[in-house]
């Protein structure tokens, strides 16, 4: 054995030592550098599954292990890749030896020397010295272990990873309606179509003599009928269902409030379906838009009170038809018990049996004997009312803008002259004039807060004192003032002189 | 908690008889090297780290610049070494009138008894093992390159004929650093080629009480012989076969690039401070030192510590500052050393 390596065997030993430490240390790193990095993947998997609807589905704890065992064997892979190509070389560790325990080079260069050959004496007596400075190297101070950290990190991983997949997974998400994509259709063909077809036979067997809601009821088939042949739309269908059902509700108005109608036409309003109310349908203002109405949902808003009754009678009958069939029922023996008191009071008026009084619709028509019924029936119901002192057809007050709106306002405006014991019924005329936007107030011109036409009751021998601007404010709030008698104030108040005596004024 | 790095445990030194048979005389060589510097340390006192670095000149065959303030005991130092060395010393006191026939010695006429007249080279006081030039920056320039012509030759050419010097021939040339008026400063080229360039410190308090004990009281001290040229020789070649670890000679290598302006340097203040940086001859000489620096420590491999040890005197003169660093009062062994550190540590990474 040559004396160069014999002086080397103990520095050789320490370093290859070293090197096996290096490499257990580094395997030791691995194993808990892969339970880390599967633990982490695999909790990264279950937080996910906590917040994306995707991984619901598809993950489990039987996925989440898989993957997380592939990230460990992938990790082992790669550190055992390093571990060939990273392991120090003999000659690092020297130099990290001479570095730690202060061997002023003696072994990283006892190494050069040897691998040159050890020519000259004090080369042989550098190897002699560095063999004895070898004994000084030791591999577990040279490369201290990992310690706890990597344990506790990859514990503390695997934990949180248990942890999460401990945590429950959440209901399935809510079908979301994907942007772009067709919904769920608003309306449902069929049973539009069916309680069209049913409000068509209603009113054909109700409505006998009565062309407005004759034509309501031929509306309503027809509707029913294209949706038969599939000629419109949703969109159409719900456009002009609300359409019919609005002049089926005015129709059924004349008749006066009545619960069991309202909720009758109700009850056609679909249920709500959990998650999918719109923005628009949650602060969607109702208050100027018709009640609700049969087949459709056309304000979007089960929270309504007013719908109450509807989503009584759909829950009644969800989730079939809801509420078809017995509210229409209801509706018919509504509309029936409507025509006999009809019946029955214009028996006890002594009314004349060839004058229809709800054949409001042939006013439009301009048709003369109708408009002759009505003036008659008119005058008859007026005077009926001022003898009894109430309002005969008040139903018809409540109606603003129906289509036979002027009418009815005129007859109520004549009922409450006919109520008034100042006026009389005979003395007032309807007329429309054109209000200016500004008027004089002692002097002073005052805005008008009324719409640019309007109706006023000219009225004779209306006492000039009256009080001023009250009605502003409080003619809706005080409800023994009548609209009939705040107009007729109103009147009084802007469209007569401010002096009784003032002629020319007046 | 200890640093292993800064503990030094004593490790008995390989019997010589085990490992070559020129062990046994390299190891009586070192053993007579220690017991001369012990005896220098005994008549200049406090001043170990410049009786190390002239030891290590000398072992390395180099010429030192010694620069210090009169009266610091730069002759008795010099003195002192060539007694313990067994070495012809002489002395030149340089002056302005000082000609280069008075170093290197001329041509004289002789006669001899039988009438005739003969030519004859009378050497100068160059020729001696260990020449002490006192303030060398007083003489002329050209007496000044006689000087360095025969540091660097060790020869001496008179009338076409070259003269050996004695060897070993070891240069001491001494700066007062203070009376710079009338004097001839050296320039860089010529300066270069001293190995050395040491200072002598102002002894401390505790230093300076021995001196005074030593020197005021009883008789004055004299030394003993330890070595002979020949073993000056032999350690010189010694020093050479020091073996030098690669990253160790890779560290030097980057530290003497690193202190080049202009050369790309990552060193800012290199860029900004620095004149000129360290000559190749600069970095021979600083292996060359640190070997022998291991060696005086009894090691026989180059470490880091002695790149760092040997750095300031090897390498102050062959590195200098400019203008600007000077008028701001930069140093520039700092700058040595921290470029040295920062190279070392590249290289154990």
């Amino acid at each position: 054995m040559p004396y160069e390596s014999a002086l080397a065997q103990t520095l050789d030993a320490r370093l290859q030592a070293a090197r096996r430490r290096w490499r257990s240390i580094h395997v030791w790193r691995t194993a808990w550098w892969a339970l880390a990095v599967g633990a982490a993947s695999t909790a990264m998997l279950a937080v996910a599954r906590l917040w994306h609807p995707w991984s619901d589905a598809a993950l489990d704890v039987g996925f989440a292990v898989a993957v997380g065992l592939a990230a460990m064997g992938a990790t082992v892979l790669g550190r055992v890749a390093h571990l060939f190509v990273a392991t120090p070389s003999s000659a690092a560790l020297a130099r990290r030896a001479d570095a730690r325990f202060g061997l002023a080079e003696r072994a990283s260069t006892a190494l050069d020397v040897r691998r040159g050959g050890a020519r000259s004496t004090v080369a042989r007596l550098l190897l002699a010295d560095a063999e004895r400075h070898a004994q000084r190297i030791d591999p577990v101070a040279l490369l201290p272990g990992p310690g706890a950290v990597p344990v506790v990190r990859a514990l503390g991983i695997a934990t949180i990873a248990v942890v999460a997949w401990a945590v429950p997974t959440p209901s399935p998400a809510p079908t979301l309606p994907v942007p772009g994509a067709p919904g769920p259709p608003a309306v449902d063909f069929e049973r539009t179509e069916e309680n069209a077809r049913r409000i068509a036979e209603l009113l054909e067997e109700e409505a006998s003599g009565d062309d407005y809601l004759e034509a309501v009821g031929r509306a309503f088939e027809d509707l029913a009928d294209r949706i038969e042949r599939g000629e419109v739309d949703a969109a159409t269908v719900e456009r002009e269902l609300e359409g019919l059902l609005g002049q089926f509700a005015e129709a059924l108005g004349d008749q006066g409030p009545d619960d069991d109608l309202a909720e009758a036409l109700s009850t056609f309003r679909p249920p709500p379906v959990p998650g999918q109310e719109t923005e628009e349908q949650r602060t969607r203002d109702i208050s100027n838009l018709p009640p609700p109405q049969p087949g459709i949902d056309v304000l979007g808003d089960q929270q309504a009170p007013e719908n109450e009754a509807a989503r009584r009678a759909t829950n009644r009958d969800a989730p079939s038809a809801p509420g078809a069939a017995e509210a229409l029922d209801d509706l018919r023996e509504a509309l029936e018990q409507r025509q006999q008191d009809r019946e029955t009071e214009r028996a006890n008026l002594g009314v004349p049996t060839n004058v229809d009084p709800d054949r409001s619709f042939a006013y439009f028509e301009g048709d003369p004997e109708t408009l002759a019924a009505l003036e008659e029936r008119r005058r008859l119901l007026a005077e009926t009312a001022g003898a009894q002192g109430q309002t005969a057809v008040g139903g018809a007050e409540e109606s603003s803008d129906a289509p036979g709106d002027l009418a009815g306002e005129g007859t109520a405006a004549l009922d409450e002259g006919a109520a008034s014991p100042e006026i009389d019924p005979s003395q007032v005329a309807v007329q429309s004039v054109e209000l200016p936007d500004q008027v004089r107030e002692e002097g002073a011109t005052v805005d008008v807060q009324a719409a640019p036409e309007t109706e006023y009751v000219d009225i004779e021998d209306v006492d000039p004192e009256m009080d001023r601007p009250w009605w502003r404010g409080a003619q809706t709030a005080d409800p023994s003032r009548s609209p009939a008698l705040a107009h007729r104030e109103a009147v009084a108040r802007y469209f007569l002189p401010d002096s009784a005596t003032d002629e020319d004024a007046r | 908690m200890n640093d292993p790095s800064r503990k030094e445990e004593p490790v008995a030194h390989p019997d010589p008889r085990d490992v070559h048979p020129d062990a046994a005389a390299i190891q009586q060589e070192l053993d007579k090297l220690r017991r001369a510097r012990a005896a220098v340390a005994r008549v200049v006192v406090g001043q170990d780290a410049v009786i190390d670095q002239l030891f290590i000149g000398l072992l390395c065959g180099g010429h030192v610049l010694v620069e210090g303030a009169p009266g610091l005991g730069k002759t008795l130092l010099v003195r002192t070494i060539g007694d313990v060395c067994g070495l012809v010393f002489s002395r030149i006191q340089f002056t302005p009138d000082l000609m280069p026939a008075d170093i290197t010695g001329t041509i004289a006429l002789l006669h001899d008894d039988h009438g005739r007249t003969t030519t004859q080279f009378q050497k100068g006081p160059i020729f001696a093992q260990m020449v002490l030039t006192d303030e060398i920056n007083r003489a002329t320039p050209k007496t000044q390159s006689a000087l360095l012509e025969a540091m660097q030759e060790r020869t001496v050419t008179v009338s076409g004929k070259a003269y050996e010097l004695p060897e070993p021939f070891f240069v001491l040339a001494t700066q007062n650093p203070i009376e710079m008026e009338g004097t001839y400063v050296l320039p860089e080229a010529q300066i270069d080629r001293f190995f050395f360039k040491v200072r002598i410190p102002f002894p401390s308090e505790d230093v300076l009480d021995r001196i005074l004990a030593l020197t005021t009281e009883g008789d004055e001290l004299h030394v003993e012989k330890a070595l002979e040229p020949s073993d000056i020789l032999r350690l010189q070649a010694i020093v050479r076969e020091v073996p030098v670890a690669d990253h160790v000679r890779r560290a030097l290598a980057r530290f003497v690039r690193s202190t080049q302006p202009g050369l790309g340097s990552e060193d800012a203040d290199v860029e900004r401070y620095v004149r000129f940086g360290v000559s190749p001859r600069g970095a021979q000489a600083l292996l060359l030192a640190a070997k022998a620096h291991a060696l005086l420590d009894g090691r026989y491999a180059v470490a880091f510590d002695d790149l760092t040890a040997m750095a300031e005197p090897a390498l102050r003169h062959r590195f200098q500052l400019n203008y600007e660093a000077e008028a701001k009062g930069l140093e520039l062994e700092p700058l040595l050393t921290r470029l040295l550190g920062e190279a070392i540590e590249a290289s154990r990474a």
